[in-house]
């Protein structure tokens, strides 16, 4: 049992190994738990506004800005509108 | 002859190995330490892209909103190539427009890759509020005992559309009650002057109603709900507007499935009502008209009167799932009413025949009067977007679009 090899040596490089993989999962755990905190703040707060304008209490444009502000949705396509529009046109003629 | 097994290394060799090289229980901890973050990390991610999903609805949703408001406002109709909008949201949205006598709006946009649909009716003004509220009433009107939730007093009651007479069509009536000349007899000694119908196309204590396109029926006459052991059931697919030109005579409580609300609404068009004092059915000593210009009723038995609860024998409870407007007198010839649609008084209720008579209104099928339709109502203010459905249900191929491949 000395520095230079056996159980000794092993025991302890056991040791570190446990001790570095805790703190990568701690590590990666806080940020995983940091995301779920933020998903369900961003939930409570998409619930929130929903009520309020259920009840007419906030304009389109405000509800808007305030989803804006809480996910950064991405720009919508060039064209997407016409898209659609061939999309309705088509639905009608297949119906 | 014994059967000899080899015997492995005892546990407690084991454990002694294991601690002498723990290197093995190490990759243990770790790789269960991995599975737990990897499960957790599928949750949480699992969650945000629902929520993401979501915020995309919500989206996609006020943009349409904003779409139908936009055109609500615009003084010139869409055309039948339909028209494309920019909403506030930066998505475009493509309108369509159809229906005919109750124009409907179908909305088409394209949000994060995907296409959503919305349809909403195009309304051309709100409803009275007392169809929101679960018991309105005039400052003139009395009760005769306490009500819960109170009567809201509102003068501005709701008024049928001026053109309803055209509705009154009897192929439409027989949808949704039936002719029948002995059930007054049966139940008021003297009978009636007026035409006497019974609510349902069929007998029995369940039949379903097939409402017009207009959702207003006019029946010109009494209308009735016989007695019962059971409650009535009817099962209704789209709101419905009952217009009686009589008196509403309801022997048994009244349940309602299906989507539809159904209204109640009498008249007392071409005769008038009055409060029957001793709740015998008729015009007696005693009772009280309500135009106080008329000498006499006409007919015998009043017109525009409800009745919960039939003259005579009466009920102990009664529960009704519609809505009811009285432009007479409302009768209470039971111990407990409750009302689960819109009740509107023009003049006040009276407990006959002994009984409690009090009124439980829940405003449970009320209306959004600013989004919803009330079918054979007017209406007051701009014209609107009504609700915005969704219809997601019946998906669009993505025409042009990428994943069209």
């Amino acid at each position: 049992m000395n520095a230079s090899g056996g159980p000794g040596c092993e025991r302890r490089a056991a040791l570190a190994s446990v001790l570095l993989c805790a703190a990568c999962c701690a590590w990666l755990i806080a940020d995983i738990e940091d995301l779920a905190a933020r998903t369900e703040q961003r939930s409570a707060r998409l619930a929130e506004l929903a009520a309020l304008r259920r009840h007419g209490a906030i304009a389109v444009t405000t509800a808007l800005q305030r989803i804006d502000g809480l996910f950064a949705v991405a720009p919508p396509r060039p064209g997407a509108g016409e898209d659609a529009r061939l999309a309705l046109v088509r639905a009608e003629i297949e119906r | 002859m014994s059967r000899h097994r080899p015997r492995g290394p005892s546990w407690r060799f084991q454990l002694r190995w294991l601690w002498d090289s723990p290197m093995v229980l190490v990759v243990w901890v770790a790789a269960f330490a991995a599975m737990i973050v990897v499960a957790r990390t599928a949750l949480v991610v699992q969650r945000a892209v629902v929520v993401r999903q979501d915020a995309e609805t919500a989206i996609a949703e006020l943009a349409a909103e904003d779409a139908a408001r936009q055109l609500a406002a615009r003084p010139e109709p869409i055309g039948s190539d339909g028209v494309a909008m920019a909403t506030a949201a930066g998505v475009c949205c493509f309108v369509r427009s159809s229906g005919g006598d109750r124009p409907r709006w179908t909305l088409v946009l394209e949000l994060a890759g995907r296409q959503r649909r919305f349809q909403c009716e195009y309304l051309p003004g709100a409803a009275a509020a007392a169809l929101a509220r679960p018991f309105t009433g005039r400052s003139a009107t009395v009760v005769a005992a306490a009500a819960a939730p109170p009567m809201v007093v509102d003068e501005v009651l709701p008024r049928l559309r001026p053109d309803l007479a055209a509705v009154a069509v009897d192929a439409v009536v027989a949808r949704v009650a039936r002719v029948d000349d002995g059930i007054a007899l049966l139940r008021l000694p003297t009978g009636t002057e007026r035409k006497d119908f019974v609510l349902g196309s069929t007998g029995g204590d369940v039949c379903r109603i097939e409402p017009p396109a207009s959702g207003v029926v006019v029946v010109a006459g009494h209308l009735w709900i016989d007695a019962g052991n059971k409650p009535l059931t009817i099962e209704l697919a789209q709101d419905l507007t009952v217009v009686v030109h009589g008196n509403l005579y309801c022997g048994r409580s009244l349940r309602v499935v299906g989507p539809g609300r159904l209204l109640f609404v009498t008249t007392s068009d071409g005769g008038n009502a009055y409060r029957d004092r001793d709740g015998n059915g008729r015009w007696s000593t005693g009772d009280e008209l309500l135009d106080t210009t008329a000498a006499l009723p006409t007919p015998m038995e009043g017109a525009g009167n409800v009745w919960f609860g039939l003259p005579g024998p009466g009920l102990d409870a009664f529960e009704v799932d519609a809505g009811v407007l009285v432009a007479g007198e409302l009768h209470l010839a039971t111990d407990r009413a409750l009302v689960h649609g819109p009740l509107v008084l023009w003049h006040g209720s009276t407990r006959v025949g002994g009984r409690a008579g009090v009124l439980q209104p829940t405003g449970r099928h009320a209306f959004d009067v600013e989004a919803e339709r009330v079918p054979g109502f007017a209406t007051t203010g701009a014209p609107r977007a009504g609700r915005l459905r969704s219809l997601e249900d019946h998906r669009l191929p993505l025409v042009g679009s990428p994943r069209a491949g």
